[in-house]
């Protein structure tokens, strides 16, 4: 058969088949895929709404590094809270702004205090361990990029993946 | 835009999509990941594709891409994993190819006309076609499809799949002598 017949026989026969209809799951699981999506992105917007394990490295440092750092400086301030609540009962006094300058004083003292403290904390429990950390991350990336590049070799015969 | 004319914009489009998808893929499950995926970036430029004239052709290249990226990427990594011997003959799921060819048939059933029996020849005779263009191996059976139903030239054919012409014309032509076979053999039972 001349290879022309054979073309237009098939085309034929193939145009003439109806098209397969699409199953009735499509539509509700591209619906449910839609929503999914809204949420996850709200999630994403939001990383404070999520659990605080889920929260990147870098958050979960801050957050730590700032509650101590408020647990301190509550502790430091405590005995001053009881002078700052009489002086504000008689603010109206005349060497009102007087003792409030001595207690702006003393809390700027205070808070320089909270930030040596944090500083020494870091310097003797985190900075010592943040090279051998660094070299562990880059360790552990270059072990995953050898092992991902020959398994990608080996499995995908080198088929971009993108 | 609203969700209503998204599911609207689905409904329209869905069975177009989905025929696209299955024939290049031969696979009921996989086709339908690929539907979805082909919505979801409707979804996304729905502003832009919803009311477009254009959008039948435009979810037409989406749809196969995705099936020729589907089909570079996962396949050759099911084998593998799955030791299947990789001779590139075609992974058919016959479940849905079934509940198609049992459509076709309640079809031809529910309009029998003045000729019930040329009805049901016909409806037979599209099922084994049918059955016979989803066993083909994804090599011929692909640039098959892309060229009746997706009325490409062989010459867009070997760009898309990145192969020779001369390939592209070999394998259609044994594609269509094993879609013959099955057309014979057809009229040989009647």
């Amino acid at each position: 058969m001349p290879p022309g017949d054979l073309e237009d026989i098939v085309d034929r026969a193939l145009k003439q088949l109806p098209a397969p209809r699409a199953p009735g799951t499509l539509l509700p699981r591209v619906m449910a895929a839609i929503e999914a999506g809204r949420v996850e992105s709200a999630a994403a917007r939001a990383p404070r709404a999520r659990p605080w394990v889920t929260w990147p490295l870098a958050w979960q440092v801050a957050s730590i590094t700032v509650a101590i750092a408020l647990g301190v400086g509550v502790a430091k301030l405590w005995p001053h809270a009881a002078s700052v609540a009489a002086l504000s009962a008689t603010t109206l006094a005349g060497d009102a702004f007087a003792r409030l300058s001595a207690i702006a004083a003393e809390t700027a003292r205070t808070a320089a205090t909270v930030a040596s403290v944090t500083r020494i904390v870091w310097h003797a429990l985190v900075q010592p361990f943040v090279g051998y950390l660094m070299v562990l991350v880059l360790v552990m990336c270059a072990a995953c990029a050898t092992f991902g590049a020959a398994l990608g070799r080996v499995v995908l015969g080198g088929v971009p993946q993108t | 835009m609203t969700d209503a004319a998204f599911e609207t914009f689905v409904r329209e489009y869905q069975d177009m999509v989905y025929a696209t998808a299955i024939r290049l893929l031969s696979s009921p499950a996989e086709a339908e990941d690929v539907a979805q995926t082909v919505f979801l970036k409707a979804f996304e430029r729905f502003d832009d594709v919803g009311a477009s004239p254009a959008a039948p052709g435009w979810l037409k290249t989406v749809t196969t891409n995705l099936c020729l990226n589907h089909l570079s990427r996962y396949r050759s990594r099911w084998r593998f994993f799955s030791e299947l011997k990789p001779t590139g003959g075609a992974v058919v799921d016959d479940s849905g190819l079934r509940d198609h060819v049992d459509g076709l048939l309640a079809r031809a059933g529910a309009h029998v006309t003045a000729a019930p029996e040329a009805d049901l020849d016909a409806a037979h005779e599209q099922a084994r076609l049918e059955r016979a263009l989803r066993r083909l191996p994804d090599h011929q059976r692909v640039p098959i499809v892309l060229f009746h139903f997706e009325n490409k030239s062989y010459l867009e054919i070997a760009a898309l799949l990145d192969v020779t012409l001369a390939k592209v014309k070999t394998d259609i032509h044994r594609g269509r002598e094993a879609l013959k076979e099955a057309l014979v053999s057809t009229h040989a039972a009647r």
